[in-house]
């Protein structure tokens, strides 16, 4: 092999330089991740579970999500929340928020935690799969931003749709720090206007105080 | 480029791919979840006020207190989960190629890219041949590749990278073409899902320093099993060294366009299918009882003198496994063996037991080194757990048949440390027949004559960046579903 007048230089450069870059290529093309609400006190971390830029970021309180795409919203603040988002519909499938799971737990079983099945062809309330109660009358309508209101307080879930409380439901499900979203066939959803707030319990003794 | 430059690239390479496995191959999830226990006491409390209470008409209020406290009791309980990130992680990769090289330009790569002449293979000069097979070879160090979630989250598409990639058609710097971290994507179509995978793979890869190439390839690939793969490829590359490549010594550039069939093998080379990458690391499947980077022996032996020169007693030579694997045999007709019997491998052993003193013409007596060098030897063994996790037994017998003849039996006492490095006490009797290395490598880098040897070896290892696995944690032991 010949001699060449390449110095030590250039192979530190590329060593220090490209393997660094190429090592995050891994990382670029995992699933995205983004930050909404990023300068509130209630930061949501939003991880896409589907392909590639099915989830996207599309101001500070919002993000969209293309048809048959599963993203996890994770609340900083802990468990224990309130989160308000209203919720625009493109399809007919609807789309499905699961409270009280993970995202270890939703990959492997889809089924697992409460379930919010927000669609036009009715909502319904499932746990672990198993339809708890369904409201019939409760739809979306499709193109325009309905405001859904989860309060995931110990062991109690409720739902308000636009200003109706529509269920009051008990769980022995632990609560977790993240809710689901799974836009499904032929639908895809833009949540925007996306709050929440933390609950914190407090002893007795503080609130008497 | 020179041979001792392109080892330091390596190892810097290597090296640094190394260091920053921490995060590409781990991807950790941390959830909290939070159980709610709601109590409610009631206490009932009557207590009857003395005196009479007679019929007469008074309704008195009741005595019956009734105390209830609601408590609310909230846990957390945070569990952090492991998992594989990766889709491919491997240390290394050879392809010998067909039909790359003229006549007269062959490189003499052998079966698998590896079954090389070591004397001139690993110098600077390397000849061109006419009589050999597999005239060129290509090979890739530091291999990594992770899931490429496009095309609506098509299946088993993936993006990754190489630490190094060399392409040598022929015996010619001009037409090699070389990258560092190449990039490319692929697509793989499974057709059998269990360990070891079969599967046939598509692929896409550019070079960009210092040949700048493209290379299109199909592969039949099997494994991975305790690291081991082996592929069938066709593909080709075209690229070009431009005129100021350290590959190009001409004034011009030179291109290449080179179709190729050949066969490879892969060490240290995992797969995962996407399943496994939600499957935490502490349930993975594993089908070895050994899998690790190196394994070094360092041992007291019968010959004449030390390796090492004088006053290195008692260690009197070393040997080197690199990639060295045990892979454990299942035998559906002697369940009592408890799957302890294993084929294993290593991708190349090397063993200097000293020197020893050889009269030749005229009575001249000259220093012969006592080294044995082997590719891919064959070691079948059985692995007898001692105390659980911790001390196992390893009686072996370890055939290497090329480039020089190595017999070697013995056995090992392995002590676990952990995860990554353990010790062994070893005893072995080896014998090598030598070979002829009167130029090239081995020459140059040894500085004496090879020749043959048997001795009892007795010694102690270092598995580095070497696992052993306990027999609760092979596929065969493990019960379904748990």
């Amino acid at each position: 092999m010949n001699n060449d007048n390449t110095s030590n230089g250039i192979w530190f450069v590329l060593a220090f330089v490209v393997v660094p870059v190429v090592i995050g290529i891994g990382k670029f093309f995992s699933p995205d991740t983004f930050t909404i609400n990023s300068n509130t006190n209630s930061p949501i971390y939003v991880r896409n579970l589907s392909a590639i830029d099915s989830v996207q970021k599309t101001m500070e309180d919002e993000f969209s999500m293309s048809q048959n795409t599963k993203a996890v919203m994770g609340f900083d603040n802990g468990t224990q929340c309130i989160c308000e988002l209203y919720t625009t519909l493109t399809g007919d499938s609807g789309v499905v928020f699961t409270l009280r799971s993970t995202r270890h737990d939703y990959e492997l079983n889809p089924n697992k935690g409460v379930e919010f099945v927000y669609s036009p062809k009715g909502t319904v309330l499932k746990e672990n799969g198993k339809v708890v109660k369904s409201f019939p009358d409760i739809t979306p309508r499709l193109g325009v931003a309905e405001r859904i209101t989860f309060e995931n307080i110990s062991n109690k879930v409720n739902i308000k749709v636009g200003c109706t409380p529509i269920c009051s439901y008990f769980t022995q499900l632990p609560a977790t720090e993240y809710m689901v979203v799974h836009t499904q066939q032929y639908t895809s959803a833009l949540l925007s206007k996306i709050t929440s707030e933390p609950v914190f319990e407090k002893p007795a003794s503080d609130e008497a105080r | 480029m020179n041979i001792q430059r392109l080892v330091y690239l390596l190892l810097l390479t290597i090296g640094i791919v190394l260091c920053s496995c921490g995060s590409p191959i781990t991807r950790t999830e941390t959830d909290v979840y939070t159980v709610t226990k709601l109590d409610t006491t009631k206490q009932t409390v009557v207590r009857n006020q003395p005196g009479e209470r007679g019929d007469n008409g008074v309704i008195y209020p009741t005595t019956r207190t009734v105390e209830t406290t609601r408590g609310l009791v909230q846990q957390d309980s945070i569990v952090k989960r492991e998992y594989p990130d990766f889709i491919r992680l491997g240390l290394f990769e050879s392809v010998g190629t067909l039909f790359t090289a003229s006549e007269g330009n062959k490189i003499g790569t052998g079966l698998f890219g590896i079954y090389f002449d070591p004397i001139d293979f690993l110098s600077d000069k390397i000849q061109g041949k006419s009589d050999k097979v597999f005239g060129g070879g290509l090979y890739r160090f530091g291999i990594m590749e992770y899931r490429l979630r496009w095309f609506k989250d098509a299946a088993n598409w993936t993006i990754g990278t190489h630490g190094l990639e060399m392409f040598y058609p022929e015996a010619k710097n001009n037409t090699t073409l070389m990258s560092v971290l190449p990039l490319y994507v692929r697509k793989r179509y499974y057709l059998r899902e269990d360990i070891p995978y079969i599967s046939a793979t598509g692929a896409v890869g550019l070079g960009f320093y210092p040949s700048q190439y493209i290379h299109l390839s199909g592969s039949l690939d099997v494994g991975s099993i305790g690291g081991l793969n082996l592929r069938a490829y066709a593909g080709m590359f075209a690229g070009v060294n431009a005129s100021k490549s350290p590959l190009n010594d001409s004034n011009v550039s030179v291109t290449t366009i080179s179709p190729y069939v050949g066969i490879g093998v892969s060490v240290l080379d995992f797969l995962n299918r996407v399943p496994e990458l939600y499957t935490e690391w502490k349930d993975h499947e594993h089908s070895s009882w050994e899998v690790g980077l190196l394994r070094v022996d360092m041992f007291k032996s019968g010959t004449d003198s030390s390796a090492l020169g004088d006053g290195a007693f008692p260690i009197q030579g070393y040997q080197l496994h690199i990639a060295p694997a045990s892979i454990a045999l299942p035998l559906p007709f002697a369940p009592q063996l408890q799957n302890r019997l294993y084929a294993g491998t290593s991708l190349f052993n090397l063993i200097v037991a000293g020197s020893n003193g050889k009269t030749i013409l005229n009575n001249k007596k000259v220093s012969m080194l006592a080294m044995g060098f082997g590719v891919l030897p064959i070691r079948i063994g059985y692995w007898q757990p001692v105390l659980p996790d911790e001390l196992s037994f390893e009686p072996y017998i370890e055939y290497s048949y090329y480039p020089s003849t190595i017999f070697q039996f013995g056995a090992r006492l392995n002590l676990f440390l952990q995860q990554r490095f353990n010790v062994s006490l070893h005893a072995a009797y080896v014998s090598s027949g030598g070979f002829d290395t009167s130029t090239g490598f081995f020459k140059e880098t040894f500085g004496q004559s090879i020749g043959e040897f048997s001795t009892f070896i007795f010694g102690i290892s270092f598995g580095i960046q070497d696992r052993i696995f306990a027999p609760e944690e092979l596929r065969y032991n493990r019960v379904r579903g748990e």
